[in-house]
């Protein structure tokens, strides 16, 4: 009697065990970490330019209007402007202006001017080199960059020449 | 094994994550302004006129502009004392920048020599000889046809009017070659 009782018990506890045995196996506790990355977007637009060469008086420096200087926003690309002049003689100059906004989400930071002019053509582009544009409208914040055209001596008549300024901006972290 | 798995996992991520922070780092945005410049053209078109006031058919007046090399000749032949030569040149400015007048450059014969006084547009040409000094001619030009003197805007046309007079100490059988520069500059760079 008590063998079977004892052989009761051992097959009881390996019933049990085996059933504990099962259940700890499938015991599971899994944690989750699901990440999203959005990235921000670096971006400016140009929203107003102007030049030095008022169309009704006389050209800049001088007693007479003969040239004419023309600046617009390229329509299909508000990251252009577009300078046009015309009729304009030796020691012509004008001075251009373009507002730059920080219309993305990164702050800019200008990294550097590039200016590319023919021998005849003086263009200087200028101002707040490291300057740094919050995005818009986190803060309203907006700045005017200014280029320089001369005409120089050896400028031919009835001739065209053409010239860029490139205004360039780095996410802001990443100019000194 | 599950573990290598991970970890090879993480690896890559990490590893895609620093090549995309690379390039990330230099996110660039260019703002451009692109010009043209366009010249003007600097032209004067120079024309003239003359006639002789004679009673007679005898001195001859000859005048041709040629455009290319921009040079008017005159030929007068035949001239006696006592001719008078009156007329006028124009200029045109057919460019598209005003002109100034800058300088006038006058080459005159060997013995020849002119005075010119600019107040009153009269002058003389004076020969030289080894005996004396002599008026050969005498003249004047009028400006108040020239509005804005020395300067010509861009489809103006100026005129100078002018009258030369032989006196009578003119030689005979002589020639005289004299040539007349009139240099135009775009006007801002002449004082």
């Amino acid at each position: 009697m008590d063998a079977k009782k004892l052989f009761a018990t051992f097959a009881m506890l390996m019933l049990a065990l085996g059933i504990a045995g099962f259940a700890y196996a499938h015991w599971e506790k899994i944690i989750t970490i699901n990440g999203t990355v959005d990235t921000g977007k670096l971006n400016l637009e140009i929203i107003d330019v102007s030049d030095s060469d008022d169309p009704t008086k006389p050209d800049p420096g001088k007693d007479k209007n003969v040239a004419d200087t023309e600046i617009i926003i390229d329509p299909q690309d508000p990251q252009r402007a577009i300078v046009t002049i015309t009729n304009a003689y030796p020691s012509y100059y004008v001075y251009i202006h373009v507002t730059i906004r920080n219309v993305g989400s990164i702050p800019a930071k200008l990294k550097e001017i590039k200016v590319n002019a023919p021998e005849c053509i003086e263009v200087e582009g200028w101002d707040h080199i490291g300057e740094q544009l919050e995005p818009y409208p986190k803060q309203q914040y907006q700045s005017d960059y200014s280029g320089y055209i001369h005409v120089k001596q050896c400028a031919e008549q009835g001739a065209t020449y053409t010239f860029t300024i490139e205004f360039i901006f780095w996410n802001w972290n990443e100019v000194p | 094994m599950e573990t290598k798995k991970l970890m090879a996992t993480f690896a890559i991520l990490i590893i895609a994550l620093g090549i995309a922070g690379f390039a990330y780092a230099h996110w660039e945005k260019i703002v451009t302004i692109d010009g043209t410049v366009t010249t003007g053209t600097l032209h004067v078109k120079p024309s003239f006129y003359a006639e002789l006031v004679q009673d007679k058919d005898v001195a001859q007046i000859i005048y041709e502009w040629n455009g290319e090399t921009n040079t008017l000749t005159v030929e007068l032949s035949n001239v006696f004392p006592c001719l008078t030569v009156k007329g006028w040149f124009d200029f045109e400015n057919d460019g598209t920048i005003p002109v100034k007048l800058k300088e006038v450059k006058i080459t005159m014969p060997s013995g020849l020599s002119y005075d010119y006084n600019p107040k009153t547009g009269e002058f003389t040409i004076v020969e030289s000889t080894p005996i004396a000094e002599n008026v050969i001619a005498i003249g004047k030009l009028d400006l108040s046809r020239w509005s804005g003197f020395p300067q010509i805007d861009p489809q103006q046309t100026v005129y100078v009017d002018f009258k030369l007079h032989f006196e009578e100490a003119l030689r005979q059988t002589q020639e005289y070659t004299f040539k007349i520069q009139l240099i135009f500059w775009n006007w801002n760079e002449v004082k």
